[in-house]
């Protein structure tokens, strides 16, 4: 059974775009245009049936986009009836402006209500965001934003696949952002640890000395607790592996927040390790 | 019958006591606590359960005396070790100017792996220098093999008289010295080890995790999730501090399943390290890697000469 966010989306790796659900929140990496549109006829096909209002943002020209569509069927039609958009990254997303992450968050929450209101069970998109991320100062905060955004996925019927170009984002940057996300292609990274609904974050994968700067990342993309005193919990069902060094950065990460973590259905060693290291701020439940 | 601390000696006096009977280890403890009742010292026992009720049999006033929190006899020198400094600590800091310890030391003897123990010996002459501590390490002679006792006169500056008085110890070794010129025993027993079962050239914690996951199948899943993270921490250690190509070699016994991973380096400069964390510090990088490995393994022994390595034991049954 995969892992799941509070009861809502998937967390695993994947080998395709299809068979995705109301709260899935996928990575994908392309490197030419008929790959990009290849993953997302698949992962929009599914939406339009199950009766969302799909969309896909390009950084290039959207007719261009549009036409490589067909594969969902008559695209002019489905643009007609509002069931599809095909938006420039422009238009949705701060342009020359710095990129706040609430307020992109915001702008994501409008178009979801407005398919509701317009009739639909919701929203899924796919996003091709790759010149925001270029700059590598601009990685923590998109991966803050897309941590926000994986909450707003787990709380509602949103689901996303965020595509990632190869031929312009840097490896290490790819990876960075696939390791917030519950849905990532097979083999890109060794863990996942993604924001679901509430306080509820899911950590799946294997954590060691080789990955411990990426999971050190990930952490400080994290949104912070609810409310004061409230707890993070980390559902770890889905994790296979964890050295003493990830749960320190664990403890590090509550202790600098103020905050406690609870990390729940963890294999039995990863609780004696916590054990052993006696951490102030980190609590380790075994899996029932 | 035992002459305490003589007046000018600082720091830990570190002693052994081997006794033939159980009338001599009864006289022995009994005067130990009584000195220790009459100059206000905190007494800490140490011996396992069955010998603890001997002495509560044959004592009368043992009830007075502390206790440390029961570890379990399948208490391992690590863990033992941080426990020791604790309760130290907190009896210097309320007020404790000197602190008495006697025990049996687990060993081959008892069913102990003695590799792991005698190098805690070794490395307490440094780890509790610090406290007003006088510490008697009792052994029985009936159960203690020989090779036992010549690592034991090795490893304690100071040697307890039958007939009371003490000695100084002409056969201790500086602990360094003594634990880096040990040369490793047989992994998996007493008999030849034969070749290992894999041997992995340049490994990643990654690729170590799957080969032990791999060969371990036999072991039980709680011994083999501990072999799979000592393994791979070990590893990680060697690609971090170590230097050159990191080589694991795995062994299959009946019930035991050995590790060993070996790096072109010198090693870590105290032979002793693993036995408590690098650093006080919960929050400090790293540093505890090795000292995992001390509390999870059945077993475990460093080698140094022609690079470094350590050799970690899993039993089926721990």
């Amino acid at each position: 059974m995969s892992p799941s966010i509070g009861g809502m989306g998937r967390a695993e790796e994947i080998a395709s775009a299809r068979g995705c659900g109301l709260h899935d929140h996928l990575c994908w990496s392309f490197a030419s245009d008929d790959e990009l549109a290849a993953v997302a006829t698949d992962f929009l096909a599914d939406g339009l049936e199950a009766g969302l209002r799909v969309g896909i943002i390009v950084p290039g020209d959207p007719a261009a986009a549009r036409a490589r569509l067909h594969g969902l069927g008559d695209v002019e039609a489905l643009v007609a009836d509002g069931r599809l958009i095909v938006d420039p990254v422009a238009e949705r997303y701060a342009d020359g402006r710095p990129f706040v992450p609430a307020e992109q968050l915001a702008r994501c929450e409008e178009a979801l209500d407005e398919a509701l209101a317009d009739g639909f069970a919701g929203l899924r998109i796919v996003a091709d965001v790759s010149p925001l991320v270029v700059d590598p100062e601009c990685r923590a905060t998109f991966a803050r934003y897309e941590q926000l955004v994986g909450r707003l996925i787990a709380e509602r019927p949103f689901s996303a696949l965020c595509a990632y170009d190869r031929r312009l984002v840097a490896p290490e940057t790819l990876r960075e952002l696939a390791c917030v996300h519950p849905l990532t292609p097979t083999g890109l990274v060794p863990f996942a640890l993604a924001a679901g609904d509430g306080d509820r974050v899911v950590l799946r994968g294997e954590l060691d000395v080789a990955g411990a700067t990426l999971f050190a990342r990930a952490l400080a993309s994290l949104p912070d607790p609810t409310a004061a005193g409230v707890p993070i919990e980390i559902d770890a069902q889905g994790l296979e592996f964890a050295d003493h060094r990830a749960l320190l950065l664990l403890e590090r990460h509550a202790r600098d927040r103020g905050m406690r973590i609870v990390v729940r259905g963890a294999p039995p060693i990863v609780a004696r390790v916590a054990e052993l290291l006696e951490l102030p701020s980190v609590e380790v439940e075994v899996a029932a | 019958m035992t002459a305490g601390p003589p007046a000018h000696h600082d720091g830990y006096l570190h002693e052994t006591a081997l006794y033939d009977s159980d009338e001599e280890l009864v006289a022995l403890v009994e005067h130990f606590v009584q000195e220790g009742l009459e100059a206000g010292e905190p007494t800490l026992l140490t011996f396992d359960q069955p010998t603890l009720e001997l002495l509560h049999d044959a004592i009368d006033d043992l009830d007075g005396v502390l206790l440390p929190p029961s570890p379990g006899r399948k208490a391992n020198p690590a863990g033992a070790l941080t426990q020791l400094r604790r309760r130290f600590t907190e009896l210097v800091r309320s007020g404790a100017t000197g602190i008495r310890v006697i025990g049996d030391v687990p060993h081959r003897g008892t069913g102990a792996p003695w590799e792991a123990w005698l190098r805690y010996e070794a490395a307490v002459n440094g780890a509790l220098a610090e406290f007003p501590l006088w510490g008697v390490c009792t052994y029985d002679r009936r159960i203690t093999p020989p090779d036992v006792v010549e690592d034991v006169l090795a490893t304690h500056p100071f040697v307890m008289e039958p007939e009371g008085g003490r000695r100084r110890n002409g056969r201790f070794v500086e602990p360094s010295a003594f634990l880096r010129a040990r040369p490793p025993g047989p992994l998996l027993g007493d008999g030849d080890d034969g070749p290992p079962d894999v041997d992995r050239r340049g490994v990643t914690p990654a690729e170590a995790r799957a080969v032990v996951v791999a060969a371990g199948q036999a072991l039980p899943d709680d011994a083999l999730a501990r072999l799979r993270l000592v393994v791979s921490e070990t590893v990680a250690n060697a690609r971090v501090h170590g230097a050159g190509e990191v080589r694991l070699r795995l062994w299959t016994g009946i019930d035991r399943t050995v590790v060993v991973v070996s790096d072109e380096g010198g090693g870590p400069a105290d032979p002793c390290v693993g036995l408590l964390p690098a650093t006080d510090d919960p929050l400090a990088d790293g540093g505890r890697g090795l000292w995992m490995a001390h509390q999870l393994c059945t077993d475990i022994s460093l080698a140094y000469g022609d690079g470094f390595s350590v050799r970690m034991a899993l039993d089926a049954r721990t």
